[in-house]
């Protein structure tokens, strides 16, 4: 069990947004939450991560409560990918992901040879490792994005949280990136993700949380929880799950209907 | 889109050129020490200068008139030693704001931290208070100004922080301006107000060696976070979720930055009062040799601003008959610099 919530109120202040959430994320699993705007997704895993307080019930990363344990001590269990944005300092890609070796320094120390070394492997498993050199703002977005699952990876935690690794790529880049994170299943890493697209769940997650309006609606493996009804349901639109045959093997994709 | 263009076919190889630019920028140093030195109303040969400071450390004969020796010890020895630490002082605490805030475009000046340096140092000389409250005080307003900026911009919230943070840090400094008229407008006009005055136009000319005494040692106690921190401070200027969970307890470390920043401007401005834009200038520099990362940016910032500040003071007593202040020579340079900046940036955010 890598990361867990137990019966977990989380929100702001004193506004609750969910109740009583209980949620398992083992090794080698990817768990994909879906919900509409303002479901209460990013809140959820703010909470996970210990950026934020539960308000009632436990957080637990590798088995320890999130209450007892340091900043340094949870970024060794779990490790956050947050959306690219561009608002970077000019850092090259290598030295943004050694940042992911801060939680195993001193607070005087600098990255070593073996934190370089990690560094340069990580940027090797997401494929970039020939851009290691170059300033982020040179990168496309899928690089960056690629470059700052790196960085989670080279924190060497066992579960990674990501908030919405395929939002504002192009359609190239979703898919490298939807591609990476499938890979990460077989080095025994949780992925716990959130995407706006229901298609990007039926490619790469094991299981999917349906969350609208904080409250979970379904829970469950990928396959009997991404149906035409439940997501008709959590978005309020028709929405038709059909299968397609792409060379060979059955896909499963999302297609919202129109009208009745 | 050119500007994209030629830093994409320009490839970035900073952390292997860092040595060379860290020695580069130690000898430029060197030279404007030596070129300092040697000129003014009274010229001294390279080589006595280097003959005075090898006897003065060996204490071997140098061989050198008397005079030539007062000139370089005792004149020009105290003012290029003030010019190379609030250089280095003010770049370094520019770099370390710039990483802070995120934002290539704060400087203790922008920000308002020099003002607030300098109300509370007029308001210690209106008090008539002794040299090291005076230090306090100035010290003390320097924190007020980054905490009202700070809580001013969070209670704004813009969604463009660079803008944000400019205007509260005009704003700031504007407040602070008019607590410095009003205390130019009540000080007693034979002592205190030449006192204030030579403060808020900033000169290196009337530096005495018992300013630098009390000085000196603040400037480096405020350098010893930052330099044992370097590498770590960088993690300051991802966004705060970001830095927390990579394991960084972001509160205590910006506080603990945020104050050696401070000390480090307040000591500078007491030594010579307020001179704007070399926090700005010189970082910037600084990150367009050896990139963004702050291990690197600090030495060579420190070292670039040494040389920059004495520079400029070395300019302003030699190319006219009367002194000028240095916050001219640094306006005339920063200026231009910011602009581009400014445009830069919005570019970049379009």
């Amino acid at each position: 069990m890598s990361l867990a919530a137990h019966a977990l109120d989380y929100g702001y202040g004193a506004r609750a947004i969910g109740r009583g959430l209980d949620l398992t994320l083992e090794a080698g699993e990817v768990l994909c939450v879906l919900g509409p705007n303002g479901a209460g997704k990013t809140t959820l895993f703010r909470t996970l991560l210990g950026l934020l307080p539960a308000l009632s019930g436990r957080v637990t990363a590798g088995g320890q409560d999130l209450h007892a344990l340091s900043r340094a001590q949870i970024a060794r269990e779990v490790a956050y990918v947050p959306q690219a944005s561009a608002s970077y300092f000019d850092f090259s890609l290598a030295e943004m992901v050694e940042m992911g070796r801060t939680a195993h320094l001193g607070t005087f120390a600098r990255p070593g040879k073996r934190d370089r070394e990690l560094a340069h492997s990580a940027l090797e498993r997401m494929g970039i490792a020939a851009l290691a050199d170059r300033p982020v703002s040179t990168v496309s977005g899928g690089e960056r994005q690629l470059a700052l699952i790196a960085r989670a990876l080279a924190t060497e935690a066992r579960s990674i949280v990501m908030d919405e690794p395929t939002a504002n790529l192009d359609f190239g880049n979703q898919s490298r990136v939807l591609t990476e994170i499938a890979r990460l299943k077989s080095a025994g890493i949780a992925v716990l993700l959130c995407t706006h697209d229901p298609d990007h769940a039926l490619q790469v997650a094991d299981r999917a949380l349906l969350l609208k309006d904080g409250q979970p609606l379904a829970l469950g493996a990928a396959s009997t929880v991404l149906t035409g009804p439940n997501l008709s349901t959590l978005y309020g639109i028709n929405v038709a799950v059909s299968q397609l045959d792409v060379g060979g093997t059955v896909r499963r994709v999302c297609v919202p209907t129109m009208g009745a | 889109m050119r500007a994209l263009h030629l830093r994409e076919s320009t490839p970035i190889v900073s952390r292997a050129r860092f040595p060379a630019w860290l020695a580069g920028s130690a000898i430029v140093l060197a030279t404007v020490v030596a070129i300092s030195m040697g000129v003014g109303s009274f010229p001294v040969p390279p080589g006595d200068v280097a003959r005075v400071l090898w006897a003065s450390l060996t204490g071997v004969d140098a061989g050198v008139a008397d005079n030539v020796r007062a000139v370089v010890l005792q004149v020009r020895g105290p003012r290029v030693v003030a010019a190379l630490a609030v250089g280095a002082a003010l770049a370094a605490a520019g770099a370390s704001y710039q990483n802070m805030f995120r934002n290539p475009l704060v400087s203790p000046d922008i920000l308002g931290v020099s003002g607030g340096c300098a109300l509370g140092a007029v308001t210690g000389i209106l008090f008539s208070l002794p040299i090291a409250a005076i230090q306090a005080l100035s010290f003390a307003g320097g924190l007020g100004a980054v905490g009202l900026v700070l809580a001013i911009g969070a209670w704004i919230r813009g969604h463009d922080r660079v803008l944000t943070l400019v205007l509260t840090g005009v704003v700031v400094g504007s407040l602070f301006g008019a607590g410095i008229a009003f205390a130019k407008y009540v000080a007693d006009p034979y002592n205190q107000l030449p006192a204030i005055t030579f403060w808020l136009l900033g000169s290196f000319s009337g530096v005495l060696p018992r300013d630098l005494v009390y000085a000196l040692p603040l400037i480096a106690v405020g350098f010893v976070p930052l330099v044992l921190m370097r590498w770590r401070i960088n993690l300051l200027s991802l966004p705060d979720d970001e830095a927390r969970a990579l394991g960084v307890d972001v509160g205590k470390l910006r506080l603990v930055i945020i104050v050696a920043a401070t000390l480090v401007t307040s000591a500078g401005v007491a030594i010579a009062g307020v001179i704007g834009w070399v926090g700005l200038v010189v970082p910037h520099a600084a990150r367009l040799l050896v990139g963004a990362e702050f291990a690197r940016v600090l030495p060579v910032s420190a070292l670039l601003g040494a040389a920059f500040m004495l520079l400029v003071d070395t300019l302003c007593r030699t190319i006219a008959r009367t002194e000028l202040p240095p916050g001219v020579i640094t306006a005339l340079v920063g200026t231009p610099v910011f602009i581009v900046l400014l445009a830069a940036t919005f570019r970049k955010a379009r």
